[in-house]
């Protein structure tokens, strides 16, 4: 359909959150480089068989714990990849500690929520933080500050970080290699860590529910 | 007094006036060594110059893309992502596109690469299509980004 030369990029990254999953976005993910997406929405044919595996991603937004452990009930934690998007300080913590839960969400809204000791808990809990590439780029400066803040904090502390592109449509991917820079120049990321958020991290959530890729 | 006392006399006061005259050459060249040490001190330190670096990219495009919407939304990125001011010192250029294969090569400055390399990442419309830019490779000269310009799938 859409590239006539792009050279193929070395399959190791992994898309840890993908809103809408289609064949067009598959088929630009593999040119992009990337083996493994986390979709929230699958409307995939299967008519081209095209070499990106693809996995079912669950958000739970929860306001206190019990909205959460209700919510937690009726999901298939097993089959699916569930992320938590905590909005009070309780929640956060208790989903540090709760083995169904894959990874916790930071947005623009819960950031607050994200302290020091948070950070202590998941790192003791190894319960990877997950980000959304768009809250890092756009937004006023004041809340990318705070997430610069929390990034640096959480990822001095050693706690696992996951990156999203949060791509709805085919042209909202993004290249991994641009999101590894773009870490290292406007959030003083090392390189070499940044491209674990986008390959081994992942990686790892994954293999641990469905075993080596 | 004996001829060997003058001579030793005389010795004597040879090697005084040596002395003295040595003395008086040392400080004068020391004032030369430490005129000299004091001019190449105050030298200004030269300004390297700005090494060149070539970023090879791709696009995936909906449809015919021209090199002038191409540049514009390059520019336009990295204005939006990290100022004017790292705009002009990056001076990003692109050297050719080609719009047939869908692929080009940015000359950059060697500090902004990573910046300008981020930046055209995220461009997701150039001239109102829907496009990704993919950056391939970086090199360091012009004949080594042709050859992956011209590389085959």
């Amino acid at each position: 359909m859409l590239a006539r030369g792009v050279i193929l990029l070395a399959k190791v990254f992994v898309d840890f959150y993908i809103e809408r999953c289609d064949d067009t976005l598959l088929e630009t993910a593999r040119k992009l480089g990337y083996y493994a997406l986390a979709c929230s929405n699958r409307f995939i044919s299967g008519v081209k068989e095209v070499s990106v595996k693809t996995f079912n991603k669950v958000i739970v937004p929860a306001n206190y714990v019990g909205e959460l452990r209700n919510a937690l009930r009726d999901i298939n934690h097993k089959n699916n990849i569930v992320t938590v998007h905590p909005m009070s300080v309780e929640v956060a913590r208790w989903a540090s500690h709760d083995g169904r839960i894959d990874s916790i969400l930071m947005t623009p809204e819960n950031i607050k929520v994200f302290d020091k000791k948070q950070a202590s808990t998941m790192k003791y809990y190894s319960k990877p933080l997950e980000v959304r590439i768009p809250d890092l780029v756009h937004g006023d400066s004041e809340i990318r500050g705070a997430i610069y803040r929390r990034l640096n904090l959480f990822a001095k502390s050693g706690v696992p970080v996951i990156a999203g592109t949060m791509a709805r449509e085919w042209f909202e991917l993004i290249s991994p290699v641009a999101i590894i820079k773009l870490l290292s120049t406007q959030y003083d990321i090392p390189e070499k860590v940044a491209l674990r958020y986008l390959t081994d991290i992942p990686q790892q959530v994954i293999s641990s529910k469905w075993g080596n890729l | 007094m004996h001829d060997h006392e003058v001579l030793l006399f005389l010795l004597l006061g040879v090697s005084v006036a040596l002395i003295i005259i040595s003395s008086i050459l040392l400080k004068t060249s020391l004032k030369y060594y430490r005129a000299l040490k004091a001019l190449l001190a105050t030298k200004t330190p030269s300004i390297k110059k700005p090494r060149k670096r070539y970023v090879v990219f791709s696009l995936i495009c909906e449809g015919d893309v021209s090199r002038n919407s191409l540049e514009k939304a390059v520019m336009e990125k990295i204005a939006e992502y990290y100022g004017q001011s790292l705009l002009h010192k990056a001076s990003p250029y692109i050297v050719f596109f080609d719009e047939k294969t869908r692929r080009g090569v940015i000359r950059v400055t060697h500090l902004y690469v990573n910046h300008v390399i981020a930046a055209i990442g995220f461009i997701k419309n150039i001239g109102g299509k829907k496009c990704i830019v993919i950056p391939i490779r970086t090199t360091g000269t012009l004949k080594k980004a042709r050859e992956y310009f011209a590389k085959k799938l």
